[in-house]
């Protein structure tokens, strides 16, 4: 994972992308016990994101590098790097506001606990909603927190659903 | 407390524990269990994690 902060460091000073950050299980992890994924998930804002090829710039800088691509994603050491391109409100705000952590020694950007949580909750497969309770039970978020970012992003029925079939009762 | 709820508050305190490991220690234990799953899969790669895991899965086999 510190080649990966190297190669995103690198990418953002040479342009190649605006900005970033480590979301999905490996920017959980910060706050739960380690959980089993199969990759990293990193959200990116590119340059010309209204081509179709929008990350063509990644591909072509990581494959100078000598990174190759596994499926759809970038092998980068011992993990499969998925770039995503920030395609809503809310994955945009959650890459803006994501907190810099040092992953030993390499600054590296992470989404938010609440980002996360809402994120999770947008997507609705039953490791999503895991994800919302570990970082509740982390005490790394609180409902309100959900409840009212969910809110602001069209999320909040979501929530409520949530709430009822995993927290109410 | 019977034996088996002690096994149970034993087991929910080393999760506890879990989490109080650093970000990247917990990054390397995903890592390790990524590879032991990639190696049950039949997709062993050649890192060291992975061929440590499948030392492990070949110990338990025999």
């Amino acid at each position: 994972m510190k080649q990966v902060a190297q190669l995103l460091s690198d990418m953002l000073a040479c342009g190649v992308i605006h900005n970033y950050a480590l979301f999905g299980a490996m920017a959980q992890m910060r706050y739960t016990e380690a959980v089993a994924t199969l990759d990293a998930d990193v959200l990116v804002a590119v340059p010309s994101a209204d081509r179709m090829d929008v990350l063509a710039g990644i591909y072509g800088f990581c494959k100078e590098r000598g990174f190759e691509t596994e499926g759809e994603a970038i092998r980068v050491g011992a993990w499969p790097v998925q770039f995503m391109p920030a395609f809503s409100s809310l994955t945009r705000e959650a890459m803006e506001s994501a907190e810099v952590a040092d992953f030993d020694g390499v600054p590296l950007r992470v989404v938010r606990a609440d980002y996360l949580a809402v994120i999770a909750l947008s997507v609705k497969r039953g490791k999503d909603y895991a994800r919302i309770l570990a970082l509740l039970e982390s005490l790394s978020v609180t409902k309100e927190q959900i409840a009212q970012l969910a809110s602001k992003h069209g999320l909040f029925q979501a929530w409520q659903q949530f709430e009822a079939r995993f927290i109410d009762e | 407390m019977n034996e088996l709820g002690k096994r149970f508050t034993r087991q929910a305190q080393w999760q506890t524990n879990r989490k109080a490991l650093s970000w990247p220690d917990k990054v390397r234990q995903a890592e390790a269990i990524r590879e032991s799953i990639m190696t049950l899969r039949g997709k062993k790669t050649d890192s060291p994690a992975s061929q440590a895991a499948g030392a492990a899965m070949q110990r338990f086999l025999e």
